[in-house]
């Protein structure tokens, strides 16, 4: 909830409760993809070879990204 | 120094060079059988990730947002996937040609590039130039910037 608040003060207006918290999900997705600088490098980029697919699919979710993909679809047929 | 959108300068020729090769293409009927295969993936990457940019800023509403290596790669990677295995599958019109995954990496590293120039021209910051353009400080640099 306070992540929500934060949100909505740095963005300094108020917006739908669906855009706050798709912000607030994207947000979580970053935070839980970067890794820890406490431990090794080697097991830094491990782990984000392993979160890489969870990243592409959340990354194949934005809205641009699809109708773009079904416009080159259907232009190319 | 005049600012200049290095970035948005490489999506007006995209879109331009995309335009001007339909005509030929389609309209004049002017083979060029390399050119026709692999230069439409290579100029769709900009157009895309800058519109990927755009729905950024107008989400987070944050006119600097962009796109960092990581998503960059990760949009190239979906955007071979899904034009050269799904699309196929869905039509017989689509043949995967894996030499265009080449194209659109090319496409997605001058993005990139040009994202980057911009970036440094903005906030004049040669210095980070020379350290991304190793891989090892490339990876670290999404380590430890995201």
């Amino acid at each position: 909830m306070d992540k929500l608040n934060e949100i909505k003060e740095k963005t300094g207006r108020e917006r739908t409760g669906v855009v706050t918290s798709i912000i607030h999900i994207y947000e979580k997705i970053r935070d839980w993809m970067k890794p820890s600088k406490d431990q090794p490098v080697v097991l830094q980029v491990v782990l984000f070879i392993l979160k890489l697919p969870i990243l592409i699919a959340v990354l194949a979710l934005s809205p641009i990204f699809l109708i773009l993909m079904i416009i080159a679809f259907v232009v190319a047929l | 120094m005049k600012k200049i959108n290095i970035s948005v300068i490489l999506v007006y020729i995209s879109l331009l060079c995309f335009i001007i090769h339909q005509y030929l293409q389609f309209v004049i009927k002017i083979r060029l059988p390399f050119i026709d295969n692999y230069l439409d993936p290579a100029l769709m990457m900009p157009i895309l990730l800058h519109a990927v940019v755009w729905e950024r800023r107008l989400l987070f509403k944050n006119l600097n947002a962009g796109l960092s290596a990581v998503h960059i790669f990760c949009y190239f990677i979906l955007t071979a996937f899904i034009a050269e295995v799904i699309f196929p599958i869905f039509s017989t019109d689509f043949t995967g040609d894996y030499y265009d995954i080449i194209s659109y990496a090319a496409g997605a590293v001058a993005y990139y590039f040009a994202q980057l120039i911009t970036f440094m021209n903005y906030t004049n910051n040669s210095e980070k130039f020379k350290v991304w353009v190793t891989p090892l400080p490339f990876l670290l640099a999404f380590c430890y910037k995201g």
